[in-house]
């Protein structure tokens, strides 16, 4: 099990970096196990079973975009964001973090033995939805530009890529999806 | 077709504020802005005892040590690493949570993920094939200023000599050159910027500019190799005895155009000027500020150093913009996301200044450097291009609306973006503003203010805050409209938000996006309260009617999501519109709306009500109370009263057998048994989106028991709105009212 940190070393930081392979949106939907548009519901943080700090996020899921989903999806990140009630803090570099009432398509990895899921690619997998004006958008992140790059009528210059609508997202999704299913 | 991978910077494992200033310079700065350095050299770690992809243990032991050398080979640093032992045991998925992220036992494991099995495990399955592996301190402290422990993955799937589309391959050239950038940072080095055109360009020919330290493998040959820029970066870090002495340095800080604030976040080159690619050197503005609570050393505010240049060379200075897409994990510096710049520019001698003419920004004044004695107090202060500063760049400096409506012109393009502006809430995490300029509004009253770009030339977004400029509270945000308002622009910006009379709001309207602005066009309405902000209650029905009418309450209740279709309130508290505790009775404040643009309900598109059916409470209930009937009047006036076509209040019977004749019939309680009921026609429909009725008291009296005290009583109110196309919006809403 990872073990406490915080008593050992009276003021402690650190700073880590991780490798990942950048991805398109076919590369994306391909080695996803599962996807969906979905809201936060619940986020909690604390030590699974094997003593690893982890997080158990909960969504609703709207909408399935990839797989088959039964009601709400409740995955178990390796890591935390925020600190535990011991006062270790392990946040794996790159993965990223939830909050309540968040809405996002997010194309999740299968779980491994250990329990462990998280976005294909960690932060790359996760597209934020917000609303402007009541019209539902998918906004770029650092980690997803080159991804939404990849989707027609994207009008903005990468990598600093905006947003694009929802629909349109989704139903180069659904094409790519119907894609991957064929090969 | 060039494979891209990202190196991502982030904590792993925190125990005190964390301090981050990357570029080529120091990963990790304490509040004192001393760098944080291995205090042990050589610096140690603990490989792994098994295999490593095609691997075996003694190769990838002979692989890491490699990928150290690198940077233990510059002549001008001290550093040295050293293999410390191997770890007890063969790391696998089973045991991997006993080394990773452990402060205190003196390991810094180098674990070899032979497989990918230990990345599946502890990421999830599919994530063996994308992520390459890991690496860093794991712990430091801050007094003093020292990283203690660090560690590494190493994901051998990608060596280990099978290419599949389930088993993905690099060559061991780039698994390399990822990892001497990863014991860069295992060292304390951060990301470097240095020759971003050169990195940028798809030409290979040139990456031999690009620094080992670039946030982004972009050649695996080239930046295997360590740059002047990685070289210089480590040197400064971890001297070698006469590093300083015999090497120039170039010191100063960067200004704002105002010439007094300093500007963290600018990225500062020194190019020789014989061999302006090659011999070059970059650090970040500010990239030792790092204030903790506030407090830093101010002399380190947007001040940069360039060390490790060439006695007797001539270098011209530069600052560029950090390149917008490195943020989070990919950051450099030490803003995220990057600040903008209004321009690149040369430092220009004594023509140094905000304008042109003098400071014209591309023409160069060389500096000539000499061994130990840096040449200091290089200070650029920004021009601030083609525009001049507006008024209101500043948010101290917000323009106050007098009165509304409101509408302004501004040129934004000598707009800057500020350190202290505040973060754009609609934007995605990362993504710049730029040329901001700022508004001050006093709310005129209770009621909805609309706030919109629409007519600018160039891609805006508004931002609305409450508190002050020095700690502002995001209050409402939008990005674009979107292609459904071809009259604003796509790309304008329009937000509309309930306030209170009173309420100061400070309006941030800024570029979206890197530096550019142009022709803004702000306009500023205000109006009585409608729907428009999503704050009303629907009643629940088809999600394509759903709009057709829904209840505006006073005052506005808290929803959290979506609200319910039922009003608590206790008699006698803010939301009892009697205001008095002691009258055993609330009275719920409501007002109709109809043809809502309610953002909530995408789905429902408002086209026109022809009628309005109140169904509850019924005025002629055979088993009415006085208040019921009082309601239904109540509610039947402001009914009728939308000031939208012609209404007409006339007489139906539900039960269809039976006529209601005349209006006395309706009024008449207990007449046809109850079963005719008023409703409200227009005639024409109502087209006009978000008109709202008069607000109707709605009184619930409690209940008066035998023993004489009060308890929970509750009233249902029942509406249906129809359009001229059948479009039907059946709403409930209970009212309960407790003492």
């Amino acid at each position: 099990m990872l073990s406490t940190v915080g008593v050992l070393i009276a003021a402690v930081t650190a700073t880590s970096a991780t490798m990942t392979m950048q991805l398109d949106l076919a590369q994306i939907v391909a080695a996803a196990g599962r996807a969906f548009v979905g809201r936060v519901v619940a986020v909690h943080a604390g030590r699974d079973q094997a003593g690893i700090p982890s997080t158990w996020v909960t969504f609703t899921v709207d909408q399935v975009v990839k797989g088959t989903l039964h009601g709400d999806v409740t995955i178990k990140q390796f890591g935390t964001a925020t600190r535990l009630e011991d006062g270790s803090l392990l946040r794996m570099p790159g993965l990223p973090t939830y909050a309540v009432g968040e809405e996002m398509v997010v194309f999740l990895s299968g779980e491994s033995e250990a329990g462990f899921s998280s976005p294909i690619g960690l932060a790359q997998g996760k597209f934020p939805i917000i609303r402007h004006a009541g019209h539902a958008m998918v906004a770029a992140t650092a980690e997803n530009a080159r991804a939404l790059r990849s989707v027609r009528r994207l009008d903005k210059p990468p990598p600093t890529t905006a947003e694009i609508p929802l629909n349109d997202f989704l139903d180069q999704i659904a094409q790519l999806v119907a894609q991957s299913n064929r090969q | 077709m060039r494979r891209t991978i990202s190196f991502c910077l982030v904590l792993v494992l925190e125990l005190a504020v964390a301090q981050r200033a990357t570029a080529a310079e120091p990963l990790l700065v304490n509040s004192a802005g001393q760098p944080a350095v291995w205090m042990t050299i050589p610096v140690p770690y603990n490989p792994d005892r098994g295999t490593l992809g095609a691997l075996d243990n003694a190769s990838a032991r002979q692989f890491v040590s490699d990928r150290f050398q690198p940077w233990a080979a510059v002549p001008t640093t001290n550093i040295r690493f050293t293999d410390a032992g191997q770890l007890p045991t063969d790391v696998t998925a089973a045991n991997v949570g006993t080394y990773l992220g452990t402060c205190g036992d003196h390991l810094n494991p180098i674990i070899f993920d032979t497989d990918g099995s230990i990345i599946r495990s502890l990421l999830g399955v599919g994530n063996e094939n994308i992520v390459l592996g890991e690496a860093g301190p794991d712990c430091a402290t801050t007094s003093p200023s020292a990283i203690t422990e660090a560690s590494a993955i190493l994901n051998g799937r990608f060596i280990d000599g099978i290419n599949s589309a389930s088993n993905p391959e690099i060559t061991i050239e780039e698994f390399g050159a990822v990892f001497t950038h990863e014991f860069g940072h295992y060292a304390g080095l951060g990301h470097s910027q240095i020759n971003l055109t050169e990195a940028f360009d798809n030409d290979s020919s040139n990456d031999n500019a690009i620094a080992t330290m670039f946030p982004i493998l972009i050649n695996g040959t080239e930046q295997a190799s360590l740059n002047l820029d990685d070289e210089v970066a480590i040197s400064t870090l971890y001297p070698a005895p006469g590093f300083f002495a015999s090497t120039g340095s170039i010191r100063g800080t960067v200004w704002r155009p105002d010439g007094v604030t300093p500007f963290q976040g600018a990225y500062v080159i020194a190019r020789a000027v014989t061999d302006p690619r090659i011999q070059a050197v970059g650090v970040t503005s500010g990239f030792l500020f790092n204030p903790t609570n506030g407090v830093g050393v101010s002399s380190l505010h947007g001040y940069y150093e360039l060390n490790g240049l060439t006695p007797g060379t001539d270098y011209t200075l530069e600052i560029e913009a950090i390149y917008p897409g490195f943020t989070g994990g990919s950051g450099v510096g030490p803003v995220d996301p990057p600040a903008a710049l209004p321009v690149p520019e040369f430092w220009n001698g004594a023509n140094e200044a905000a304008t042109n003419p003098p400071d014209d920004p591309t023409e160069a004044t060389p500096i000539t450097v000499s061994a130990g004695a840096p040449v200091t107090n290089v200070d650029i202060t920004m021009n601030s291009v083609s525009g001049s500063l507006p008024s209101n760049d500043q948010c101290a400096d917000a323009v106050a609306i007098g009165s509304l409506p409101f509408s302004a012109t501004a040129d934004t393009t000598g707009a800057v973006e500020s350190p202290t502006d505040p973060s754009m809430s609609c934007l995605p995490v990362g993504y710049p503003a730029s040329n901001t300029v700022w508004y001050a509004l006093t709310a005129p009253g209770d009621g909805v203010v609309t706030l919109d770009t629409c007519g600018s030339n160039f891609d805006t977004v508004i931002g609305v805050f409450t508190g002050t400029c020095a700690a502002p509270v995001a209050r409402a945000c939008n990005d674009d409209v979107g292609s459904g308002d071809a009259t604003c622009g796509t790309l304008q910006s329009r937000t509309v938000f309930d306030v209170s009379a009173g309420e100061v709001l400070l309006i941030e309207v800024a570029q979206t996006g890197p530096p550019q602005g142009g022709a803004l066009v702000f306009n500023a309405t205000f109006g009585p309260r409608s729907c428009v902000t999503g704050d009303c209650l629907p009643g629940r029905s088809a999600a394509a009617s759903e709009c057709l009418a829904e209840w505006l309450i006073s005052p506005q209740p808290v929803f959290s999501g979506r609200p319910s279709t039922q009003l608590t309130c206790h008699d006698g508290e803010s939301c009892d519109a009697d205001g008095d505790p002691t009258n055993h009775s609330c009275t719920f404040t409501l007002a109709l709306c109809v043809n809502n643009t309610d953002p909530r309900f995408l789905k429902c598109v408002p086209s026109d009500v022809s009628r309005l059916d109140l169904t509850a409470p019924n005025r002629n209930g055979t088993r009415n109370k006085p208040e019921d009937t009082a309601n239904a009047d109540a509610l039947l006036a402001a009914l009728a009263a939308i000031p939208e076509g012609v209404s007409s209040g006339t007489c139906t019977n539900l039960a269809g057998g039976t006529s209601c004749l005349v209006n006395a019939d309706c009024n008449s309680p207990g007449k046809h048994d109850g079963r005719c009921r008023r409703f409200v026609a227009f005639m024409p429909p109502v087209t006009t989106p978000n008109v709202c009725g008069a607000p109707a008291p709605v009184v619930v009296p409690l209940t008066h028991r035998a023993s004489g005290t009060y308890g929970a009583a509750t009233k249902h109110v029942r509406l249906r709105a129809t359009s001229s196309t059948r479009r039907l919006d059946s709403d409930a809403l209970t009212l309960r009212c407790l003492p």
